[in-house]
């Protein structure tokens, strides 16, 4: 990331290498439609190689910067346009309702993931998934309550008191 | 069980995760878009609540977008370097060859690329007092800023067609070596900030690219003085002298 700030565009094309199937997918599974994603993942980019000194790596992982622009970008592509549903649900890979496990190829540093994963398990089902569907999908507090059929009232409580869980969890 | 039994009806460091979350809806939402501007708190727990959630990424899945996606960043690079304007990049759409960049800046290739952009009103702008910018036809976002009790005032238009941004200000007198800066704020994302502006008056110019995919409804626009150095700054000095939503007209 220091060499692509200093403006080495191959460096640039090892760091999309290395990230671009996972920033493509946090992508996709909110806006899905391909063709809408791969437009924002050049945006995402483009963004990195002229922000990338800005990259501070005391407070996160390269990839979990890159996935923070692209989901702030696909959360504000979905805001000012309708939400399509090209892609189905079941093309995804499950993540709502099962635990994340971590796997070998992890880019962001293991522990904050082993962390994570820890803190979420002890979220009751229902927060944790909802929190899962917001994260992944993109869906807002009355989009979730309508897709899980509760309701706002009790998606926002839910919502809250998991974040709640996951801030006293995480040390926040 | 993590969860706590009872939670306070209002936290802001609640508010900022769910913002993270991306949860957040209307005047909820609008909220939280002012609080990163107003409230230094708030952008530091918004930035802890990325860095924690965000690790969940990974598990987002393995997607491969096609070879198109790389030659395409490279060429917006290669319009970057050789327009020396990095700033005022326009998208380029992953299917266009380097060879019909030039095309790609014009307005009407824009509108092609699907470079529509939005803006608001929270209040129409007709007060005897007040600032105003005329509205003129076609798509576009007018916001109204105004402080009761400093008189300070600013309505703002963009034109969504040929991505101007337009203001009016009155009453921004900024201390001797200050300058009035304005600033949006996209849901999701940090201050980004869009230059000084005139401390009166009139002010009309050009939008890049970048600024007028920040500049959709429900973004929020914010002024602050800062130091007239010349250069944009990385992040709002406070206090928030004005801000307020961009709607759509």
């Amino acid at each position: 990331m220091a060499a692509t700030a200093r403006g080495d565009r191959r460096s640039l094309e090892l760091v999309y290498e290395m990230t671009s199937s996972k920033v493509f997918s946090t992508i996709l599974r909110i806006v899905r439609r391909r063709e809408r994603a791969e437009d924002i993942l050049q945006d995402v980019y483009v963004k990195v190689w002229r922000r990338a000194g800005r990259f501070d790596p005391n407070k996160g992982s390269p990839i979990t910067w890159l996935c923070a622009i692209a989901r702030n970008s696909a959360l504000n592509d979905l805001r000012r346009s309708s939400r399509e549903q090209e892609i189905a649900d079941d093309e995804f890979p499950e993540v709502a309702d099962t635990a994340i496990v971590a796997a070998d190829d992890w880019l962001c540093a293991a522990e904050d993931n082993a962390a994570l994963q820890r803190c979420l398990e002890q979220l009751r089902t229902d927060h944790r998934r909802s929190i899962k569907m917001a994260f992944f999908e993109g869906f807002s507090h009355s989009e979730l309550a309508e897709r899980v059929n509760v309701p706002l009232g009790t998606m926002k409580s839910w919502i809250k008191r998991g974040l709640a869980g996951l801030r006293g969890c995480l040390g926040g | 069980m993590a969860e706590p039994e009872d939670i306070p009806p209002f936290d802001p460091f609640i508010l900022a995760g769910e913002y993270v979350l991306g949860v957040l809806e209307g005047e909820e939402l609008s909220d939280a878009q002012r609080a990163i501007l107003a409230d230094s708190d708030f952008l530091e727990a918004v930035e802890w609540w990325e860095m924690k959630l965000g690790v969940m990424s990974e598990a987002a899945g393995d997607f491969v977008p096609s070879p198109s996606v790389l030659r395409g960043i490279m060429a917006r690079i290669d319009a970057d370097e050789s327009s020396g304007e990095s700033n005022l990049t326009p998208f380029i759409p992953r299917q266009i060859s380097r060879s019909s960049l030039a095309a790609l800046f014009s307005g009407t290739a824009l509108a092609l690329a699907g470079l529509v952009f939005f803006i608001t009103t929270p209040r129409p702008t007709t007060l005897p007092d007040q600032p105003t910018v005329a509205v003129e036809p076609g798509e576009q976002l007018i916001a109204q800023l105004e402080d009761v009790e400093t008189g300070r005032k600013l309505a703002g238009r963009i034109d969504v067609d040929n991505n101007r941004l337009a203001l009016n200000i009155l009453g921004l007198e900024a201390e001797i070596g200050q300058t009035p800066e304005l600033w949006v704020i996209p849901a999701g994302g940090a201050p980004v900030s869009l230059g000084a502006i005139p401390q009166t008056g009139t002010f009309d110019r050009q939008l890049s690219a970048d600024e007028a995919e920040l500049l959709v409804a429900g973004s929020t626009l914010a002024v602050t003085f800062e130091d007239d150095t010349g250069e944009r700054h990385e992040a709002p000095t406070m206090p928030i002298l004005l801000a307020g939503t961009l709607d759509q007209v």
